[in-house]
């Protein structure tokens, strides 16, 4: 995963779930980590 | 975000169903509600704050728990209930929002009781929640886009720097980037934790490694000579094969020669049986033989005297002693030769007649010799025939002996040496092989246990090391998130350093030329780091009047919006902007106590920068220079009528002039209360 790809994803998640609470907003930006970074 | 229409139901002054529409069209933004002091224009901005948000309280009023529409009020009694409705739409990146705002308000001792609030979002009619509105607009920003012209000067009170901090972090997303590094922080942190977590789980140092180093050295020096074992035992085996291939060629001599001693034993016993039968031959011919070699004799002589006697020259029966002194008589022999006296015919025929005594008995002799000879006939032939089959036996085995003798040659011949001596090399040849693999044997037999040993402790030590290597590729992928967050983290402080520099720096310059094209004035604007809106004049920090203070708040916002739009309109998938939204501007008495020139400066600042304008103001407010000023641009106009029985007997109502035309903004009634109504030009 790119650098600038998980920034761009990590502004969309806070954009366009604001109704998530921050420690969910937290778990879908480390699982886009997880999931950008694996064996 | 750009409203399309917003339908009130008994809302406080608004008794019954009002409805407006909000022009929607670029070109002909600006919508105007005209209203006389104290008829509804505030309401309707606290009307549309509610829509969007749903406070329990209004905002923009001093009676903040009152929704009800009075006159419906005033109609129930104690005890009853009535319901209050806003309903707004908007539309908003591509998307139709309807929010429907419900309060059931209960007359408790005349006072109005506020229960049971009801809201219904729907996003393109499916339903939303509350928190989608707000990340649309934050209900923190709604004092930039839904104003009150005369409290603005507010906005920009240097002891409230946090408004205009929050507004441009905000409306520019910058504080999206600080909630994303905020976020990013933590998640590095989470997996920093999991990396001292998983170092601490898996407490192995390179111990293993050495230890599989050295077991996976001495299992292929095992190998090895495992391999060198087993091609020498191969070596071996195959002169072993050698070597019984040759003692069974010595085994066939040593046959061979053991056949040849017993044909010869054979040999010399036959030899011996023939010597044997030879001489009982010789003494059963001596002894009988002549009998049977005179048996053609006999015949001839019977065969003879039978012609004689046919010819009666012999008596018939046997030689009569007259018959031979007749021959002697005549000198004549019996064999018919003529003989003088003395010789040897004359001397047979003597002696023979002094033997006869008869003629019959000679006869009867020569007869009876003449059976003898015919019984001992067969026995002479049965002696010849065992003489001539031990002849054949004794030449058959002289024959194999020869054969014997012919293949031990050649067998010797190969063999070019002592059969014995040859036969105990080889034999010790083989035991010493034999023995040399046997150790090879024991050898492999305890390398072999070494290996399996080996081979125990390094499936323990490769399985220890699998674990190691997947937990060193847990380490680095950890690592690599880590990584990933600081790369993430910087990019977006980066980033955000540099909106907020750029922006701060733009804001500065498009408010100072905004300030100086506007109001003609020298005098700078700069939003210093501490987001303070600061007014210099020749270098120096100058004091702001209200009015000063009113416009730079109006130019201020009226920035903000259009640079959320520019960036709104600049996203793209590509880069890290992602936009900044398009907001309305919702302003209450824009002008306040500005003069003449403010009005038309400020007017021609809202025409340009806002997408959407939806100005309220009393028919004071407005004028022909507005209505140059806006000219096209006004679309979608309303009047607010106030419904009021204190004008019974007064004429000088609040009359709105536009376009050359008058429009009552109040009107008599019995009851108090406000409808809207929309002018058509």
């Amino acid at each position: 995963m790119e650098v600038n790809e998980l920034v761009k994803k990590v502004l969309k998640i806070i954009k366009e779930n604001k109704e998530l609470s921050s420690k969910d907003k937290e778990k879908l930006i480390k699982a886009e980590i997880e999931k950008g970074v694996k064996k | 975000m750009i409203f399309q229409k917003l339908i009130l139901n008994n809302f406080r002054q608004f008794e019954g169903r009002q409805e407006i529409k909000f022009s929607n069209n670029q070109n002909k933004h600006i919508s105007v509600i005209f209203a006389a002091n104290g008829v509804g224009k505030t309401t309707i901005l606290s009307s549309i704050v509610w829509g969007l948000y749903g406070d329990k309280k209004l905002n923009y009023t001093e009676f903040e728990n009152e929704f009800l529409n009075k006159n419906v009020f005033n109609s129930m009694n104690d005890g009853d209930v009535s319901n209050v409705e806003v309903i707004l739409s908007f539309e908003d990146n591509g998307h139709n929002y309807i929010i429907e705002r419900k309060v059931k308000v209960k007359k408790d001792n005349n006072k109005q009781y506020n229960f049971d609030f009801e809201s219904k979002i729907l996003m393109d009619n499916k339903p939303i929640s509350q928190k989608e509105i707000n990340s649309i607009l934050s209900p923190d920003l709604k004092e930039y886009f839904f104003f009150d012209g005369e409290g603005i000067d507010k906005l920009v009170d240097y002891r409230k720097p946090k408004l205009v901090e929050t507004a441009i972090k905000n409306v520019m997303q910058i504080d999206d980037f600080e909630t994303g590094i905020k976020y990013l922080k933590n998640i590095k942190k989470e997996f920093e934790q999991d990396l001292i977590s998983l170092k601490e789980e898996k407490g192995i140092d390179n111990q293993l490694d050495r230890n599989k180093f050295e077991l996976e050295n001495r299992l292929d020096s095992n190998l090895q000579q495992l391999d060198k074992n087993k091609k020498e035992i191969t070596k071996i085996e195959d002169e072993l094969e050698k070597i019984k291939i040759e003692l069974l060629k010595v085994k066939e001599i040593k046959e061979k020669y053991s056949q040849k001693l017993k044909l010869e034993e054979n040999l010399k016993s036959l030899t011996d049986n023939l010597k044997k039968l030879d001489n009982e031959y010789v003494k059963i011919f001596i002894d009988k033989g002549y009998l049977g070699l005179s048996y053609k004799l006999f015949n001839e002589v019977d065969e003879f005297l039978e012609e004689k006697r046919e010819k009666g020259e012999l008596p018939l029966i046997g030689i009569s002693k007259n018959y031979i002194e007749k021959l002697l008589q005549n000198k004549e022999c019996i064999c018919g030769e003529k003989f003088e006296e003395g010789d040897i015919h004359y001397q047979n025929l003597k002696n023979l007649l002094s033997k006869t005594t008869s003629k019959n008995e000679i006869e009867k002799k020569i007869s009876n010799l003449s059976v003898l000879a015919e019984s001992n006939k067969n026995l002479n032939i049965e002696i010849k025939s065992q003489l001539d089959e031990i002849m054949d036996n004794k030449d058959i085995i002289l024959q194999s002996i020869n054969n014997i003798e012919e293949e031990l040659e050649l067998l010797q011949s190969e063999i070019k040496e002592d059969i014995s001596k040859k036969e105990d090399k080889l034999l010790d040849k083989e035991i010493e092989l034999n023995e040399k693999k046997d150790n090879l044997f024991i050898l492999n037999g305890s390398l072999n246990k070494d290996n399996e040993i080996i081979k125990k402790d390094l499936d323990k030590i490769i399985k220890q090391l699998n674990s190691i290597k997947e937990y060193q590729e847990d380490i680095q992928i950890l690592n690599d998130r880590i990584k990933l967050c600081e790369e993430a983290i910087l990019i977006m402080e980066k980033e955000k350093l540099n909106r907020t520099t750029t922006i701060r720096k733009e804001f500065s310059n498009v408010l100072t030329d905004r300030f100086d094209k506007f109001l003609h004035s020298s005098k700078k604007i700069r939003i210093d780091d501490k987001f303070h809106l600061i007014i210099e004049e020749n270098g120096k920090s100058s004091a702001k009047s209200r009015g000063e203070a009113k416009l730079i708040s109006l130019i201020f916002i009226s920035t903000l919006v259009e640079k959320a739009r520019e960036l709104e309109l600049q996203k793209t998938n590509d880069s890290l902007n992602i936009g900044a939204g398009i907001y309305p501007m919702v302003i209450d008495s824009p002008y306040g106590e500005f003069d003449e020139i403010y009005k038309q400066t400020i007017s021609r600042l809202i025409k340009e920068l806002a997408p959407q304008v939806i100005l309220l103001l009393n028919q004071a407010q407005w004028n022909t220079d507005l209505e140059t000023i806006f000219g096209d641009s006004l679309a979608n106009i309303y009047r607010i009528v106030g419904h009021r029985p204190k004008l019974k007997n007064i004429t000088n109502k609040n009359i709105l002039k536009l376009y050359n035309k008058e429009y009552e903004l109040e009107v008599y009634d019995t009851k108090e209360w406000s409808s809207i109504e929309r002018i058509e030009l």
